[in-house]
C-alpha cells in the first residue's frame, strides 16, 4: 500500500509485508479518532479503522504482536476490540490472549471501561471476551474505588460478562443510594455526599464535582476543600484555573511529560511565557533529560521544526503538531550533543517556547540552512503539508542525492492522514514516522531503519517477536 | 469632482506573487509585498443589511456584505511624522469597539453613499463601485428619439438595471480552502481561481489589514459561471516542483534552482490571470485621498474574452495599494457589449442590426433575450417576435 525504497533479498510477498506492517505501526503511532487540521474527525476514523480490519484480516498474529510495540492508547484499545470481535480467525489463542491481559493492565482504566462500553454496544459477547473482563476487573483490585470513580463503566462491564461481586457492590452499583448503609467507608462516603457536604471531600474529584455542583458549592471553596484528592494530572490540569481563584492546588511544570509541558505552555499569552521563562525553560530540560537519560549521543543533528499556520492542529487537538516540535527540540538536545534547530519562521521571544502557529510552510529554505551545517542525521517535524512551493523538499532531497554526502534524513509527523491511511509524506527519501509524542520518536526510530529497506521483512516479524516477550516479560511487574 | 477618465493595464506593481495553495476546486495564489506600504490603512466595516446604495445617477438597491474605510495621511499634512507610524500599527479590539470605529447602523432602506467621507477616514463599499461603474454603464440610455423605445426608457434611461450575483458563502471548497490557508508574513492579497479559472484579485495596502480581512471573501459576491466551474473541476491539481535533470554540484545550485523554480511560477501564476492583468482596463478615477486615487475598472466588454470589472487605488508612483476585482458571467459581458454597440451607433436599432449582421427583428429578439426587451415599446417586440415566427414557419 506503500512505497518505501526496495530490498534486493527480499521476495515481492515480503516486501509487501514489510510496508503494510510499516504503514500500520506508523499509524498506530499517530491516529486517533480526534480530527486534524486538514481532516474531520469522519475521515480519521474511517481510516484508521479501515487499517485495522485489514490488518487483523491479513496479518492476524503480527496484528496482535503489534500490542507489544509501545503504540498509542487509542490504537491499543482498537486492537484489543478487534481481536475479541472476531475470535475465530485466529490460531495463536494463548499467545493474544496474554497480549491482551497485558495491553489492558497498562491502558489507564477509563480507556478499559470506554472499550468494555464498547463491546457491549456492539454486542461482542463471546466466551473470551467475558473471560477477559473477568480477569481485568479481578486483577485490578479496586474494586470499590472503580465502582464509585468508573461508576457507569463497571456496571456496564458487570452486565455484559456476567461479572461475580462482592454482595456490597452489587448493591452499590444496582441500588445506589437506595441502600441504606454501607460497610466500607468509600461507598459510604458517596451515599452520604448525596445529603452532606463533608461526605463529598473524601471522594475522588470527578465525582466530588457532581456533588458539589449539587449542592451549590461556590467553586474557589471546593477546590480549596477538594485538593488533597486531586491526583497528579488533575492538579496540572487544574493549575492555572484554580491560581485565578487564588487557589493553590500544587500543580507542578517540572514533573510534566514533554508534551503535555509544551502543549500546557502554548496555551499561555507571550507576557506570561515571558515572565515565567527561566522556571519553564527548566521544567522543558528536566522533562527533555527524564525521558534522555544522562546518555548523550555523539554526531551531528540538524532540527527543522514546522511551526506555519497548519500546527495549529484541530480544534480537539490545539497546538499538538506544534507541541510535539517543541518537545522534540528539547529532547533531542537532551540527547544528542551538538543539535542545531531551524524552525521556519521562529519564535518571537528568547527561548523556543515563543513560537507561535503563523505563516507558509517553507521547509525547504529551512531544510537547505541546516545541510549547510553538514549534519549526520536530519530531524523533520512537521505535519506534511508543505506549500512554499509544494514538493520543494522532496525535489532539495533528490538534487542533495547528488552530492553524494551521507545524511540520514527521518520525518516526525504527529497527523495521521486519513485519506492516505497514514503520516502524509514529504520525500521518498526520507523515513516518515508516525509520532504522538516525542517519547516515541526514539521508539518509532527503530523502525525507520525498516522502512529504509536496510532491514528485511524476516527481522522485522523477529523484532515484533521479541518487542511482544519483553513486554509479556513486565507482566509479572 | 473633476474625474480623469484613462486607459490601464492592471499590473501588480510593488507586489509579488507567492506559490499557490490548493484545497478541491479552489487555488489561492498569496499576492506579497515586500514593501511595506505606508500612509494608508483599510479597515473593516460590518453592515450585513440589504440597503440602498446611491450613486451619481440615482440609487440601486443590494445586499451589502460590509464596508471598508480608508484611512491615509496627506504629505503636506504636518503631523505626518506621527501618521507614518500608523502604517504599522495594529487597532486594537478596545479602539475598535469605540465610536471611533463603531460599526455602521444601518436602517432598512437608508440610503449609503458609494464613497463617503467620513471622521473616520473614507468609507466605501468594496466591489459595489466597480459593480456601480458596470450597472451605470451607458445608463443614460437613448440619446435620440427614436420612436421604438418606450416613454420610460427615453425619460428615465435603463433604469432599473439589474444585474445578481452570488456569495462567497456558497462556492464549495471557499469557506476551507479560506481556513487553512497559510497567511504569509508579509501577504497583503489573494488571487482567486476557481478551477483554475480566474475569479478575483484582491490587495489591501498592509498585511496587517489583509490578515483580518482574509475571511472576507466569503462575503464578496462572484458571477454564477463560479459555481458550474467549481462543480466541474471539484480537483485542481496541486502542482509540485519537479527537478526534471536538474544537476547541481552544491548546496547553493540547489538553492539557485529553488529560486528560479519560485520566479518561475510566480511568472506563471500571473500568467494564470492574464484576462484581467494583461487587458487594458478603462480607469475612471473617483476619488483622491492624498497622493492615491481611488480608481473604477471597466473592461473593453469583448464577449470572446472574460471580462473583469474592479477598483483599485493606486499609489503616487503607481504601486498597487489597493484591488478588488469581479470577473462578470458571459451574460453579463454579452449585456454590456449590446449596450456599447447600441451606444457606438447612437441607440439606431436598424444600423446596429447591421452591426451584427442580422435583420432588425432578429436584432429586437435578441436584446430581448439579454433582458432588455423593457427598453421597447411593447407593440414593437411583439412585431418583432411575429416577424421572427414567421420566418420560422417560412422556412
Amino acid at each position: 500500500m506503500s512505497s518505501t525504497s526496495i530490498n534486493p533479498a527480499e521476495t515481492s510477498s515480503q516486501r509487501v509485508f514489510r510496508e503494510d506492517v510499516l504503514l500500520f505501526i506508523n499509524g498506530c503511532f499517530a491516529a486517533t479518532s480526534q480530527g486534524g487540521f486538514f481532516r474531520r474527525e469522519g475521515v480519521q476514523r474511517l481510516g484508521i479503522e479501515f487499517l485495522h480490519a485489514y490488518m487483523r484480516f491479513g496479518y492476524r498474529r503480527v496484528y496482535a504482536l503489534t500490542l507489544a510495540a509501545g503504540i498509542n492508547d487509542f490504537n491499543t484499545a482498537l486492537i484489543i476490540r478487534m481481536l475479541l470481535a472476531h475470535p475465530r480467525e485466529s490460531e495463536h489463542h494463548p499467545q493474544e490472549n496474554a497480549l491482551i491481559t497485558e495491553a489492558l493492565r497498562r491502558l489507564p482504566p477509563q480507556r478499559v471501561y470506554r472499550l468494555f462500553k464498547e463491546l457491549r454496544e456492539r454486542r461482542v459477547n463471546n466466551r473470551r471476551t467475558r473471560a477477559v473482563m473477568r480477569r481485568y476487573v479481578e486483577e485490578r483490585g479496586r474494586q470499590e474505588f472503580d465502582a464509585v470513580k468508573y461508576r457507569a463503566g463497571l456496571t456496564s462491564a458487570v452486565r455484559h460478562a456476567r461479572l461475580p461481586l462482592p454482595p456490597e457492590l452489587g448493591a452499590f452499583l444496582f441500588q445506589g443510594k437506595k441502600q441504606k448503609q454501607y460497610e466500607s467507608p468509600l461507598l459510604e462516603s458517596w451515599r452520604a455526599a448525596h445529603y452532606a457536604q463533608d461526605a463529598m471531600y473524601r471522594l475522588p474529584y470527578t465525582v466530588a464535582e457532581g456533588f458539589a455542583e449539587k449542592h451549590g458549592v461556590p467553586r474557589k471553596v471546593f477546590l480549596k476543600k477538594i485538593a488533597p484528592q486531586l491526583t497528579k494530572t488533575e492538579r496540572e490540569r487544574l493549575g492555572r484555573s484554580a491560581g485565578k481563584l487564588g487557589v493553590d492546588v500544587g500543580g507542578d511544570l517540572s514533573r510534566m511529560p514533554l508534551l503535555k509541558l509544551a502543549s500546557y505552555v502554548l496555551s499561555f499569552s507571550m507576557e506570561e511565557r515571558a515572565k515565567r521563562g527561566a522556571e519553564i525553560d527548566a521544567a522543558f530540560h528536566s522533562a527533555a533529560a527524564r525521558v534522555a537519560g544522562h546518555r548523550t549521543s555523539g554526531g551531528t543533528v540538524a532540527l527543522v521544526l514546522d511551526d506555519s499556520y497548519s500546527t495549529l492542529g484541530g480544534r480537539a487537538t490545539r497546538q499538538r503538531p506544534l507541541a510535539l516540535a517543541l518537545g522534540v527540540h528539547y529532547l533531542l538536545h537532551a540527547s544528542y550533543a551538538t543539535v542545531r534547530s531551524h524552525w521556519l519562521h521562529g519564535p518571537a521571544g528568547p527561548y523556543p517556547f515563543f513560537v507561535r502557529p503563523r505563516g507558509q510552510t517553507n521547509l525547504a529554505a529551512s531544510l537547505l540552512t541546516a545541510l549547510e551545517g553538514e549534519p549526520d542525521i536530519v530531524f523533520v517535524v512537521s505535519d506534511g503539508w508543505e506549500n512554499d512551493p509544494p514538493g520543494a523538499t522532496a525535489a532539495t532531497l533528490e538534487l542533495f542525492s547528488q552530492l553524494k554526502r551521507s545524511c540520514l534524513f527521518v520525518h516526525a509527523n504527529p497527523v495521521f492522514d486519513g485519506e492516505r491511511f497514514e503520516p502524509r509524506k514529504l520525500s521518498p527519501l526520507m523515513a516518515t514516522l508516525g509520532v504522538r509524542e516525542p517519547e516515541d520518536l526514539l521508539t518509532s526510530l527503530a523502525y525507520a531503519r525498516f522502512a529504509m529497506g536496510r532491514d528485511s521483512a524476516l527481522e522485522l516479524e523477529a523484532r515484533l517477536e521479541k518487542s511482544a516477550q519483553s513486554f509479556l516479560a513486565g507482566a509479572g511487574r | 469632482m473633476k474625474q480623469v477618465v484613462a486607459d490601464w493595464t492592471p499590473e501588480l506593481r510593488g507586489l509579488e506573487l507567492g506559490h499557490a495553495q490548493v484545497w478541491g476546486a479552489v487555488r489561492l495564489v498569496p499576492v506579497i509585498r515586500p514593501q511595506t506600504l505606508h500612509g494608508l490603512r483599510l479597515h473593516k466595516q460590518v453592515v450585513q443589511q440589504t440597503a440602498a446604495v446611491s450613486i451619481d445617477e440615482g440609487h440601486y438597491v443590494s445586499f451589502v456584505p460590509h464596508g471598508y474605510v480608508l484611512r491615509w495621511e496627506d504629505e503636506q499634512d504636518g503631523n505626518a511624522s506621527e501618521g507614518a507610524a500608523l502604517g504599522t500599527v495594529m487597532t486594537t479590539k478596545s479602539r475598535l469597539d469605540s465610536a471611533d470605529f463603531a460599526p455602521l447602523r444601518v436602517v432598512h432602506g437608508q440610503v449609503h453613499r458609494m464613497v463617503k467621507r467620513t471622521k473616520q477616514g473614507l468609507r466605501f463599499l468594496p466591489l459595489h463601485l466597480a459593480m456601480e461603474g458596470f450597472l451605470t454603464y451607458q445608463f443614460g440610455g437613448p440619446s435620440r428619439l427614436f420612436s421604438e423605445y418606450s416613454q420610460d426608457v427615453i425619460r428615465r434611461g435603463l433604469s432599473p438595471r439589474v444585474e445578481w450575483s452570488m456569495r462567497g458563502r456558497s462556492v464549495p471548497d471557499l469557506e476551507d480552502a479560506l481556513r487553512i490557508f497559510e497567511i504569509h508574513p508579509n501577504q497583503v492579497g489573494v488571487l482567486l481561481f476557481v478551477g483554475d479559472e480566474f475569479y478575483s484579485a484582491f490587495v489591501v495596502p498592509h498585511a496587517d489589514d489583509y490578515r483580518a480581512l482574509h475571511r472576507d471573501l466569503l462575503s464578496d459576491f462572484f458571477a454564477d459561471t463560479l459555481i458550474y466551474h467549481a462543480l466541474g473541476y471539484p480537483n485542481v491539481p496541486d502542482w509540485q516542483v519537479e527537478t526534471s535533470g536538474e544537476e547541481v554540484k552544491s548546496l547553493a545550485d540547489i538553492r539557485g534552482f529553488l529560486a528560479r523554480t519560485e520566479r518561475e511560477w510566480g511568472e506563471f501564476h500571473r500568467g494564470l490571470a492574464d484576462q484581467f492583468f494583461g487587458r487594458p482596463h478603462r480607469a475612471k478615477e473617483r476619488y483622491r485621498l492624498g497622493s492615491f486615487s481611488l480608481r473604477q475598472l471597466l473592461p473593453s466588454f469583448d464577449p470572446k474574452v472574460d471580462n473583469h470589472i474592479g477598483e483599485c487605488i493606486l499609489g503616487g508612483d503607481g504601486t498597487l495599494a489597493y484591488l478588488k476585482s469581479y470577473r462578470l458571467s458571459a451574460a453579463q459581458s454579452r449585456r454590456a457589449y449590446l449596450l456599447q454597440q447600441l451606444a457606438s451607433v447612437d441607440w439606431d436599432l436598424g444600423a446596429c442590426a447591421t452591426l451584427f449582421r442580422s435583420t432588425p427583428a432578429e436584432f429586437i429578439r435578441r436584446l430581448e433575450k439579454a433582458g432588455f426587451g423593457y427598453l421597447l415599446k411593447p407593440h414593437v417586440l411583439a412585431e418583432a417576435m411575429r416577424a421572427m415566427r414567421s420566418n420560422t414557419r417560412g422556412r
